[in-house]
């Protein structure tokens, strides 16, 4: 993983590849990688779906190796959904498979000079550009389909469906799982749509002949793993909560205290909450024979995916996430677990971001284009996206634009990106992260609860509301930094109360390396990451008033706790003074 | 009727296996009632109502009283009327904020739960509780045993959605005492107009009951209406305490059928020879053709027409279970249900003498 490939899809008769030796981004990689390349590299004023912009595909530091989990992918770019810089990563087979292939980074750079639509092929011996119009508008599964019978079944794919070939603020980046399906996708941000601009439909990946990643030392790195492993089979949530019964497990919960969006962030409980449950999800599963533990990659031993069956057995779409069961399911009102499954499928298909497509029925729902609870509708709204439509190129573009044109002043978005699945008023500290992210309103920028290991920002009182922004600003450095390692964020649970596992990571990324990286160090890859992405978007024109949730989350009191957001707008301004 | 009147609504009681239990966790995801002890921590229901210990406890990492988390089990007050909810560790930052007194629970402080009750009202009241996610394995067989109030909704939903292996495995279904054939379940028509059901498990799992019902013969005499004392051997029903502590509030329950007639609920000829407590290692007997057989009222009538001879030479069914309370804990535990064949016949046509087969059909 020692060099960068670089594809120019605006060269002089027709996309040109090169490869570079990693130069000054060496030692980063994943949400790291794409940060930087994009910062340095992208005019932040230059428009997302222009020559200027670039496309960063970056697998994690550790991808590649031996080591568990670490099979995770980033992709960036300027976000056509946020005018902001963006990093949205993914699960799937890839990022092992190109860190193998040695390439720390695929830049997709310039725009093609015509409509042609290209596949680009890379093994062990380099890298082949082709036209193939025959793939225009195809869906991912028949895409993938297509390339399975071309170049076999080793192969890995990252693509993009018809959503992001009509450059859709919604389209997504699709990544193939362990068993070559495009279930795992790069989803937030329209980075889908970018891919789009630079004519790239596939990118098929080969790593036959090539060896593993081996480490600079290989004894310490092998028993580092082991106690990283161990650390995370041996606690509660990473060991048995998220195998048996996925993300999807906080349903109920969430429901419970109210914190649970209902009905386009109406209300905080929703009737049919038990009917979509992890719970009930993993027991349908179990019936029609599907597996409810499974992992999205080789590699990793949390396997909080799984499979989703139809009532007659047969394969429907990957065990849709929480944020997916909720966007579709008790956001519009939904109680029937087939039909948000179908519709699981239907965004992977179309290549959409499950949580956009979600918030924008809500939305639609909501302006009265269909009633909230209407299954059939909801469905009929993905299919007017995949076939572009007028309507359907509307809701393709997100919440936020949705919104617009319906006149619907309930939209929850911050910086023109929709919120994931935990009302930022019964949860206020998460709506510090919300409102501050600079990705938009993103419940993984915080997701890393790392706190008490990493000292970021020394000790914090939680008590005091303050707190509550101190909290959130170690989070978001503490993610950043793991977004970088490749790691999937799941593991940071395991991380927050054990130490020792913390620890094991360090070890991992210090052995296979030969660095001697400490908390310190980390922390500050997280402030560096952040520093750069907050720097690209304050240049591309965002000031404080984008730091903000909208102002009806203020003002609109919300059941059944009747309580608004209070975070005050002097204390979200300091969420990055360290 | 009012949910609260518990003891009015149809009871239902499924002896199933191990394995089968499970089939019922759904149900506590939506939550069930239960009656209980209030005006006590949260700590102690826990404990003493719900018998969690405190490796359990351990692992009940998210408490929901009426919609609010609790950060402290000894300060917050079960009332009657409460709706609690347990979870164990959850994933995600939301996951962790939701922990009790975790170190991000600053961030739920406009939803915390914050005990408004000055002076606890100790008493009685139903407490409506939901499990999820792992703790369903670890308190469902509990809860379930000592039987739970749902909505007939609820268990219609529930029932419609079971398998032909669920209905084949139940080794038995009572409601109210009677047999229930598994076909009666799916279309639940004896369910009609009522709101609630009263659930319990008769046999869950790997729990042990402390008491042990068995049926046995004993030598004895019958007095013929001519006055002759023929030898009669009798059926008597045993329920011995098989723990190390005493056994309190036993409320025995019996059904008996006779071949060709109805089956019947026998279970207040108990109280003409009441055993409310049973101390380690002792047992209680009731004799089955004097106490349980007069209040099958057709078989009574026969022998009161044609006296002892009416009971021969059919074969009844006697099926037999108990609840009860080990002293020290308030939890109502009940036993399996047992069930036997019993048929009575003149083994010796020159003396008259009565002797019975006892068929255990337990298996
Ligand atoms: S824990 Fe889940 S998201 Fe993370 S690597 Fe495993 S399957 Fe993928």
């Amino acid at each position: 993983m020692d060099k960068i490939l670089r594809i120019d899809m605006g060269a002089d008769g027709g996309p040109k590849a090169s490869t570079a030796p990693l130069g000054q981004y060496a030692g980063f990689g994943g949400r790291a990688m794409t940060s930087a390349i994009v910062s340095k590299e992208v005019p932040p004023l230059s428009h997302p779906m222009g020559a200027e912009n670039k496309l960063v595909i970056a697998p994690g530091l550790l991808s590649g190796t031996a080591s568990a989990m670490s099979g995770r992918i980033s992709v960036g770019g300027k976000s056509p959904l946020t005018g902001g810089i963006k990093e949205a990563n993914s699960g799937g087979q890839p990022s092992q498979v190109l860190a193998r292939l040695g390439y720390a980074a695929i830049v997709l750079e310039g725009k093609p000079k015509n409509n042609d639509l290209y596949k680009v092929f890379i093994n062990k011996d380099g890298v082949k550009i082709s036209v193939d119009n025959s793939l225009k508008m195809l869906p991912n599964y028949d895409l993938i389909a297509k390339m399975k019978a071309e170049y076999g079944d080793k192969i890995s794919c990252i693509s993009i469906g018809p959503a992001g070939e009509m450059k859709m603020a919604s389209a997504t980046v699709a990544f193939t799982d362990m068993e070559l399906r495009p279930t795992r996708h790069a989803g937030r941000g329209g980075l889908g749509a970018v891919m789009g601009s630079k004519g790239v439909k596939v990118i098929v990946l080969d790593d036959t002949g090539m060896p593993m990643r081996s480490p600079k030392d290989p004894e310490k790195f092998k028993d580092a793993n082991k106690r990283f492993v161990d650390g995370l089979k041996s606690h509660a949530v990473t060991g048995q909560g998220l195998p048996a019964y996925g993300t999807n497990v906080l349903t109920n919960i969430l429901n419970e205290v109210g914190g649970y969006p209902t009905y386009n962030f109406k209300q905080g409980r929703f009737d049919g909450a038990a009917k979509i449950s992890g719970e009930t999800q993993a027991e349908t599963e179990k019936t029609r024979g599907a597996n409810p533990t499974h992992g999205c990659h080789r590699g990793c031993v949390i396997q909080c995916s799984g499979t989703y069956n139809d009532k007659d057995g047969h394969f429907l779409t990957k065990q849709p996430e929480y944020e997916t069961v909720w966007a579709h399911g008790g956001n519009c009102g939904i109680s029937d677990l087939d039909k948000i499954a179908m519709m699981d499928f239907l965004d992977d298909n179309y290549g959409i971001d499950t949580i956009e497509m979600g918030a924008t029925i809500a939305v639609a729902m909501e302006a009265g284009i269909a009633k909230f609870g209407d299954a059939d509708a909801a469905v009929q709204m993905i299919h007017e996206v995949g076939k572009g439509t007028h309507l359907g190129r509307i809701l393709g573009s997100g919440a936020a634009v949705t919104g617009k044109a319906y006149g619907v002043e309930r939209v929850p978005v911050v910086k023109g990106q929709a919120m994931p699945a935990y009302d930022p008023r019964a949860v206020q500290g998460i709506g510090v992260t919300y409102a501050t992210s600079p990705m938009g309103a993103d419940h993984t920028a915080g997701y890393a609860v790392a706190q008490n290991v990493l000292k970021v920002g020394g000790d914090v009182n939680a008590l005091k509301p303050e707190g509550q922004v101190e909290l959130s600003r170690n989070l978001q450095i503490a993610t950043a930094a793991i977004d970088s390692t490749g790691m999937c964020l799941f593991i940071a649970f395991a991380v927050l109360d054990q130490p020792d596992t913390f620890q094991a990571l360090l070890d991992l990324l210090n052995s296979f390396y030969g660095m001697n990286l400490t908390g310190d160090g980390v922390t500050d890859l997280g402030k560096k990451v952040l520093s750069l992405e907050r720097d690209f978007n304050a240049k591309a024109g965002f000031t404080a008033a984008q730091d903000r949730l909208p102002e009806y989350f203020k003002s609109e009191k919300f059941a059944p706790h009747n309580v608004t957001f209070g975070v005050k707008d002097e204390d979200l301004d300091k969420v990055f003074n360290w | 009727m009012d949910i609260k009147n518990i003891e009015l609504w149809p009871r239902i009681t499924f002896d199933v296996d191990g394995p089968l239990v499970s089939h019922f966790f759904l149900l506590l995801q939506q939550g069930v009632t239960i009656r209980s002890r209030t005006g006590c921590s949260v700590a102690a229901f826990l404990r003493e109502e719900i018998g969690a210990d405190s490796e359990t406890i351990e692992k009940i990492q998210s408490v929901i009283l009426d919609g609010s988390p609790v950060d402290d089990l000894e300060s917050a007050v079960i009332k009657d009327g409460s709706v609690l909810a347990l979870s164990a560790a959850m994933p995600g930052l939301v996951g962790a904020t939701l922990r009790r007194g975790g170190t991000y629970s600053s961030f739920r402080n406009a939803i915390t739960y914050h005990e408004t009750q000055e002076e606890c009202i100790k008493g009685e009241g139903l407490v409506h509780i939901k499990v999820f996610n792992l703790l369903m394995a670890e308190l469902g067989p509990g809860l379930l045993q000592r039987g739970v109030v749902i909505s007939s909704e609820d268990f219609i939903r529930f029932a419609t959605g079971q398998s032909q292996d669920f209905r084949q495995g139940c080794r038995r279904i009572t409601l109210d005492g009677k047999p229930l054939a598994s076909g009666e379940l799916p279309d639940s028509a004896w369910l009609s107009g009522k709101g609630h059901i009263f659930l319990s498990l008769s046999s869950t799992g790997e729990r042990k009951s402390c008491l042990d019902i068995s049926l046995q013969s004993a030598a004895s005499h019958i007095r013929a209406s001519d006055g002759r004392e023929i030898p009669f051997t009798k059926a008597v029903l045993t329920i011995r305490n098989m723990c190390d502590s005493e056994v309190v509030d036993i409320l025995p329950h019996a059904t008996l059928g006779q071949e060709g007639g109805t089956v019947q609920d026998v279970s207040s000829s108990f109280s003409q020879s009441a055993h409310s407590s049973i101390p380690p290692g002792g047992a209680a007997d009731w004799d089955v053709y004097d106490l349980l057989i007069p209040a099958h009222s057709g078989t009574a009538s026969k022998i009161h027409m044609f006296g002892y001879r009416a009971a021969l030479n059919w074969r009844f069914e006697l099926a037999a279970w108990a609840e009860y309370r080990p002293s020290g804990s308030s939890i109502t535990a009940q036993t399996p249900v047992s069930r036997w064949a019993l048929r009575w016949s003149v083994e010796n046509p020159a003396t008259a003498d009565v002797g019975l087969t006892i068929e255990d059909l337990k298996d």
